[in-house]
């Protein structure tokens, strides 16, 4: 019995300590915030430099031009309605883990904008700062860290995350503290389907790229195909084991029967992310005969599909990506090589889209290639137009009633930021000069435009190309910058 | 004056564990991570009695906690009327642990003559099996979908309302989990089976030649440890409300949990009853701790982390218990002396 | 007939994945036999094999050949200074799982650091040779060559040469092999050299049809912890043929019944073999 009580002791003071170490650090401000605020500032003097060397430089040239007529000086600008005050942005992204690309890229999109914000004024004068925190993929910390971004830093809004999986975890805190989430990423539809009010999802659900996909395959690759194979396709189907994988291809499966229920799945196929060889299904599809082979999958697996697929002189007519996957990522076409070139898919934002303003959405894509080296996708993008929103947001908010707007800030009244913020996300609508006219539905799901991009030769005007390939966005007809090129016609 | 002491000693740290929530009221964070240690610490126990007394090196504890979890889910799942949003979702603990516990049994039998390391791959074997069945079997399981197990409703009595979306609930809920956990092993180790589960640790061919039946003993283990592990799974469904099969970190029916479980046993030191919880309290306080500090510099918490692991084994390979027990023994043999 | 050149194609392709597997599974079973230690960092040697190979042929556009022999001469070094970790936890099976975990877990966060979470994969052209209805890869050949050559090479090594003859000594009786004049020390150090040095040659060429990230290792452990329990823990000759056999049931398997399950066929053959045989094929 001693060695029991001992123990219980012991039980009882690593306890005490525990807790003291734990209430001493849940008190005191992150790393993450100070540092992130240095690195925001020392980026936001190296941006007032720079205007700093414009505007001289346009003196000189106006010097040059002749002497100017002086214009009248103008009155100082009032002063910003929320000058001095911080909005607070929760970032959870699994930046560990094998989903760490893809996370990064829609923080990165997220910085980007925020950066933007800070260095054009903030919002009405606040400054935007995020709380990043990584939770390597694992659900239960996913839980954790958006719990300790609502109750310990008080932030007004949450970010993310990619994964669906995490968002269910994440979620219920997020309503039970009444915290708004605009999300980043996780195309799975049944997180809508939850009854979450605070829930504002910005990736397409699977149905939308179901739909479209189906709809291309009807409306554009029929009518040429059909007369060569004269009868109904022979479909396969390839899909990972995630989530966001078994949805697309019940979403597709179900608009097929909808849309052309003649067409024939021969295969479905799935397999797990990461792996090595898929010889023994491509073997198999060769064997059955395929028309079209629709794939949902992460880049990697994509890539390796597509190479192995070329090894073994597997050629259907064409292939699809039927979902929001890995095969609408640039990395997609520099993992698998020209072997890619001709693929179709499923897409919700490539830069080169013709709405409304091609030249706007270009500007946007070369800023982010240049800024974090790597080219924008959809996972970028969502981070990036969600600051904006949130901007919007706040700034209507302000138009409208600009003394509550100011008291919520001034008491630091966290409640009513973030139901001024679920508000206007619920009811607005936002409009991007470089993608359109944005907003959520009832059920929290933003009205994403999916289109059918296709993997083809670049030219020097491409913003991006790997292999000497880029995507385009070849359908439908308001977004596309040219015609689809039918693979079997080469 | 001996007996006051001792019941000083259990009381103290019971009173400490029940007041600490009210402490921390206002820190619902804190809160959820003491649920989340307890939890891990009660599951890292189910690894600590097969390995730790029975010395049977499972890698497959995932198995027992997963089949806990898919308990609790495919209840939800198939009877909703009973199940979903309803308190009876309690029960779902009970038979999770139970079929856990099966299951246990199960892989007792079939591995009967596998011994060792090849022991340890066999329930590797066993785990990845269940986990690529369950991913394939939309039908039952829903596969890769999940499932996702909404919070049971508030309990009303008619003295007080248990709303369990706030942590206090489940952190008493946990806490009396390890210490019913911590009780229970103390005793089995001090008991009969305590000595048989070591005689099958130490040399299981020799033990039976002395007549002891090596088999039974084992799938008493493997029983017990299944209860426990499957009981911390069911739990766990309920308190983060999703569970699915995939391959992922954290995901209830892989590797990584297993490997979550050895982690803290083996921190904590192995064999001791009070090792895996000192293993959970450092893997996740201060795993958590590493998080916020580095965690936007995603990865540098990981190294620190896993450095820390090294040197740790490296200096004191018995584990944190493990360690402070044995220099209480040494000194005791000095004494003697 | 269609099913003939189906079961045959996935015959030869089963076949070249098993020699891969077991390119991977030799090196951890050679520390498993001379050790005692599960090695839980293999996948993450494998990962830095795939990562020093990709960094060589794109940026000294160093021809693939090339980078085999200077992977596994760079990771024999590796090997010699892991001994000094890895020897520490000698038969203490949870300890090593401890360490090797704890090192896997600084090896995989290392690399997102360095190199960031990029999936990346080198530019090397695969040519497809056509032999009637079989189609391989001029880079799965390549493989398949290299992990004939590498496996018999190492038996005859084992089996034939004094070293060996030590090597397999001080694996099944340390002290007995000391007392006859064996330097334990240097022949441990020689043993995890060559299998750390064999994870990184199996990385530089596992980079050629897969693609690395940072956080790859995880997948090849299992893999490689699976295959060598098959044929029987410390011997080579098992590691080879248990990783054939699983590699040829999966490819086989997996043409004929979903692939969702194919990895099973593989575990319940494993099963299988262990309850008949409870130390593997080939195990003593």
């Amino acid at each position: 019995m001693r060695a029991l009580e001992v123990g219980l002791v012991a039980i009882a003071i690593i306890a005490l300590i525990l807790s003291c170490i734990a209430t001493y650090y849940a008190l005191i401000p992150t790393a993450a915030v100070s540092n992130m605020s240095a690195e925001i500032s020392k980026l936001k003097g190296s941006i007032d430099s720079l205007s700093r060397d414009v505007s001289s430089l346009k003196k000189d040239v106006e010097a040059l031009k002749g002497a100017p007529p002086t214009p009248p000086t103008p009155p100082p600008p009032p002063k910003p309605l929320l000058e001095g005050f911080i909005l607070r942005v929760g970032v959870v992204q699994p930046l560990t883990g094998p989903f760490a690309y893809e996370a990064e890229s829609g923080l990165y999109g997220a910085m980007m904008a925020t950066e933007e914000i800070n260095a054009a004024g903030g919002i009405l004068g606040a400054r935007i700062e995020l709380f990043v925190e990584d939770f390597g993929g694992d659900p239960k910390v996913g839980a954790t860290a958006a719990e300790k971004l609502i109750t310990v830093n008080r932030v007004h809004v949450i970010r993310g995350s990619y994964t669906s999986s995490s968002m269910y975890a994440i979620m219920p805190v997020a309503e039970k503290y009444k915290c708004p989430v605009l999300t980043i990423g996780c195309s799975a539809k049944e997180l809508i389907e939850q009854g979450w009010k605070y829930i504002f999802k910005t990736a397409p659900l699977s149905e939308m790229f179901a739909e479209k996909c189906v709809q291309f395959l009807k409306e554009v690759i029929e009518p040429e195909l059909k007369p060569i194979i004269k009868r109904p396709f022979r479909i396969a189907i390839l899909h990972d084991k995630s989530l966001v994988a078994v949805s697309d291809r019940n979403e597709f499966l179900r608009f097929k029967e909808k849309m052309a229920p003649e067409w024939e799945i021969v295969a479905i196929e799935a397999y797990d992310i990461g792996c090595p060889d898929f010889k023994p299904i491509i073997e198999k599809l060769k064997a059955l005969g395929v028309d079209i082979v629709g794939m949902s999958s992460f880049a990697g697996d994509g890539a390796l599909i597509m190479k192995q697929s070329a090894e073994l002189g597997f050629k259907p007519y064409l292939f699809i990506g039927i979902g929001g996957g890995g095969t609408q990522a640039p990395k997609f076409i520099e993992l698998s090589g020209p072997v890619v070139q001709y693929f179709f898919g499923g897409n919700e934002y490539w830069p080169d889209r013709q709405y409304p303003a091609p030249d706007k959405a270009r500007a946007f894509g070369e800023r982010f290639l240049r800024k974090w080296g790597r080219p924008l996708d959809f996972q970028s993008w969502t981070g990036y137009a969600g600051m904006y929103m949130i901007k919007q947001v706040i700034e209507k908010a302000a138009e409208k009633n600009p003394d509550a707007v100011k008291r919520a800030f001034e008491r630091d009244d966290v409640a009513a930021i973030r139901e001024i913020i679920k508000e206007g996300l619920a009811t607005q609508k936002f409009y991007f000069d470089w993608c359109g006219e944005l907003y959520f539905d009832a059920r929290g799901q933003m009205n994403s435009i999916v289109t059918i991009t296709q993997i083809l030769p670049a030219t020097p005007a491409d913003i991006w190309s790997v292999h000497g390939l880029t995507f385009r966005t070849v359908w439908p007809p308001p977004y596309n910058v040219t015609t689809p090129v039918f693979p079997w016609k080469k | 004056m001996k007996k006051g002491i001792q019941i000083i000693k259990w009381v103290v740290p019971i009173l400490l564990g029940l007041v600490i929530p009210l402490l921390l009221q206002g820190q619902p964070y804190i809160l959820h991570l003491f649920v989340l240690t307890f939890l891990f610490a009660f599951f890292a126990q189910s690894w600590n009695v097969l390995m730790g007394f029975a010395g049977q090196a499972s890698l497959g504890q995932a198995l027992f906690f997963g089949m806990g979890s898919y308990t609790v889910g495919l209840l939800v799942l198939h009877l909703p009327h009973y199940f979903k949003g309803s308190n009876l979702i309690w029960l779902g603990i009970i038979a999770g642990g139970a079929i856990a516990l099966l299951v246990g049994l199960a892989i007792g039998v079939v591995t009967f003559r596998i011994r060792g390391p090849y022991f340890a791959l066999a329930t590797i074997a066993s785990l990845e099996i269940v986990r690529l069945v369950f991913l394939y079997a939309e039908d039952f399981t829903q596969g890769g979908y999940g499932i996702v197990i909404p919070h049971p409703p508030e309990f009303v009595t008619p003295f007080f309302v248990i709303d369990f979306i706030e942590k206090i609930p489940h952190y008493y809920i946990a806490f009396f989990m390890l210490l019913l956990s911590c009780i229970v092993v103390h005793m089995l180790s001090k008991s009969k089976y305590g000595l048989l589960f070591l005689s099958i640790k130490e040399d299981e061919d020799a033990a039976s030649s002395l007549g002891v039946n090596s088999f039974k003993i084992r799938l008493l283990a493997m029983a017990i440890s299944g209860f426990i592990a499957g009981i911390a799974g069911a739990y766990y469904a309920i308190y983060v409300g999703f569970i699915d099969p995939n391959f992922e970190p954290g995901g209830v029916l892989t590797l990584f949990t297993s490997v979550d479980a050895i982690i803290m046993c083996l921190i904590g030191g192995i064999g001791t009853v009070l090792g895996p919880f000192i293993g959970a309290a450092i893997k996740i306080m201060f795993g958590e701790y590493l998080r916020i500090s580095f965690g936007w510099r995603s990865g540098v918490d990981l190294v620190i982390f896993g450095s820390l692991l090294i040197v740790f084994y490296l200096f004191i390979p018995k584990g944190i218990w493990g360690s402070i027990s044995l220099i209480r023994e040494k000194r005791i043999f000095r004494l003697k002396k | 007939m269609l099913s003939l050149t189906l079961l045959i194609a996935s015959l030869v392709h089963g076949v070249i994945l098993g020699c891969l597997y077991a390119l991977i599974s030799v090196g951890m079973n050679l520390i498993y036999g001379i050790l005692g230690a599960k090695n839980l960092a293999h996948g993450d040697f494998v990962m830095l094999g795939m990562f020093t190979a990709y960094w060589l042929i794109e940026l000294y556009k160093m021809n693939p050949f090339l980078t085999i022999p200077l992977a596994f001469l760079v990771f024999l070094l590796v090997g010699f200074v892991y001994t000094g970790l890895i020897s520490r936890t000698l038969a203490d099976v949870t300890g090593s799982i401890l360490v090797t975990f704890g090192l896997s877990t600084v090896l995989m966060n290392m690399a997102r650091i360095i190199w960031g979470a990029d999936f990346r994969a080198p530019a090397v052209p695969s040519i497809s040779i056509s032999f009637g209805f079989i189609s391989i890869s001029n880079l799965y050949l390549l493989i398949f060559i290299v992990a004939i050559i590498l496996t018999i090479a190492l038996h005859v090594f084992l089996t034939k040469t004094k070293i060996g003859t030590a090597i397999r000594a001080v694996g099944q009786d340390a002290e007995a092999a000391s007392s006859l004049g064996i330097s334990i020390k240097w022949i441990r150090t020689l043993t995890v050299g060559i299998a750390i040095g064999l994870a990184g040659l199996c990385g530089s060429l596992f980079v050629l049809i897969y693609y690395t990230h940072p956080y790859v290792g995880i997948t090849v452990t299992l893999t490689a912890l699976m295959m060598c329990v098959v044929g029987g823990l410390g011997s080579v000759k098992g590691a080879f043929i248990g990783s054939l056999i699983i590699g040829v049931a999966q490819n086989l398997s997996g043409a004929f019944i979903p692939f969702a399950l194919a990895p099973v066929t593989g575990f319940v053959i494993f099963l299988l073999i262990l309850i008949i045989r409870p130390k593997g094929l080939f195990g003593v």
